[in-house]
């Protein structure tokens, strides 16, 4: 039962094949690939917590670090920068949680990556922004940039947010304690949304 | 045994609550914290205006409340500052229910490409005050409303210069902008608001702008749109 458990329900293994293969058949018991992903899990919970809690407590900051990446209106720039913090906050409760966390996981990665796309389009026309991920943002004098290692970064929690997508399992979780061990399909398939 | 559906929906309610939780919550907030939208100022001030040192008081002197607002023209903060609370500022002092007191400041030097922006800036607006004091609200306002972004090479003298112009600066102004008349007051302004414990707010590790004081007290949470009408209350 605990060895089948997150392998791929039978019928959905074709879209996420080799991945899940390669580490089924990786020689590394369940129980460290468990660490792995309670680690991965509450890691990205405090990205998210520590973000979003710099962001909301500092709207004013908040607002000019969106405005910098000079890509929305201003009324648009004012309701991202009103909701970003709180989702950010709310991607971290969950994710702390431990509650659907497949799904949880793909929508903090497809935030991830607005947000990267964010930084590279800045990037490429040449603006010169902080990406005010933790706080601070905003224009900044063009050595003052550092878009590689923001990109690198987003790129790390990108990996823990994939990781959680392919293998949803963790110590600690409320998905755990809402009986996924009495239903391995829906372990793996995650929510039938 | 739980069964699995309903465990699975149970799940997918969390979820969706604690989102929507998260979006009312900035919903809220953006609705709380959101200046009002006032309309365009007249460009001759209403009230009297005086100019002492970096300082520009806007107002009648005897009315009640006295706000003293910390800026530097390059900062972003300070710009939205200006767009979420300038209107009601501008209200209040009209009314005779609080005088501004403007301290020109220039910590953003080095933020601009080649620096000096700043305290260019600030000397051309206190260049504004000195020459028609009755035009520096429209000026002030102006200078945040076409500010430059950190990092760009901010407004060239003639741009500051032909701001002032288009109000009916004369020049006077010109000749007060170019040769940056008030640099030295401006810097020396800035060292002393940066060295004052008194405009650091708890929790914060040093001066920034914008810094707004009420009656001599430091305000701490000025993104709280309840601060100015708490003021003048």
């Amino acid at each position: 039962m605990t060895a089948s458990r997150w392998q791929p329900a039978e019928g959905s293994s074709r879209g996420r094949t080799t991945l899940l293969t390669v580490l089924a058949h990786l020689p590394v018991s369940q129980r460290w690939l468990d660490l792995g992903g309670t680690v991965a899990r509450f890691g990205l919970a405090a990205v998210f917590g520590a973000s979003g809690g710099i962001k909301a407590a500092d709207p004013y900051q908040t607002y000019v670090a969106v405005k910098a990446y000079d890509i929305m209106p201003a009324s648009a720039v004012e309701l991202m920068a009103t909701m970003q913090p709180w989702f950010e906050l709310a991607l971290g409760l969950l994710l702390l949680l431990g509650v659907g966390l497949r799904v949880v996981s793909v929508i903090s990665a497809l935030l991830l990556l607005i947000f990267m796309a964010g930084v590279i389009q800045a990037w490429a026309r040449g603006l010169s922004i902080d990406c005010g991920c933790f706080g601070g943002g905003g224009n900044v004098v063009p050595k003052a940039t550092s878009y590689v290692t923001e990109l690198l970064r987003d790129t790390g929690f990108e990996t823990l947010a994939a990781w959680l997508i392919i293998r949803p399992i963790s110590w600690l979780s409320l998905d755990g304690w809402l009986g996924r061990a009495q239903a391995p399909d829906l372990a793996e398939g995650g929510l039938q949304t | 045994m739980t069964r699995p559906q309903a465990a699975n929906r149970t799940r997918l309610y969390i979820v969706i609550g604690v989102l929507a939780v998260a979006v009312l919550v900035g919903l809220f907030f953006g609705f709380f914290r959101g200046g009002s939208s006032t309309p365009a100022a007249p460009t001759s001030a209403s009230y009297p205006v005086s100019v002492q040192g970096v300082v520009v008081t806007v107002g009648v002197p005897t009315a009640p409340t006295t706000i003293d607002i910390y800026e530097d023209f390059l900062c972003p903060v300070c710009g939205r500052f200006e767009s979420q609370n300038g209107g009601d500022l501008r209200q209040a002092v009209t009314d005779g229910k609080a005088k501004v007191r403007y301290h020109q400041v220039a910590i953003l030097n080095r933020s601009t490409n080649p620096p000096g922006y700043s305290t260019r800036a600030a000397n051309a607006a206190i260049c504004a005050a000195e020459a028609k004091a009755n035009l520096y609200p429209a000026y002030h306002d102006k200078l945040f409303a076409d500010q430059p972004s950190e990092g760009s090479a901010g407004l060239t003298d003639q741009e500051l210069i032909a701001m002032g112009q288009a109000l009916g600066l004369g020049a006077d102004f010109a000749q007060c902008v170019t040769s940056t008349k008030h640099k030295p007051d401006v810097l020396a302004a800035t060292q002393a608001a940066v060295k004052d414990p008194s405009l650091v707010p708890p929790g914060s590790d040093g001066f920034g702008t914008p810094t707004v004081q009420v009656n001599g007290k430091i305000v701490n949470d000025w993104t709280d749109s309840s601060w100015l009408a708490n003021a003048i209350k």
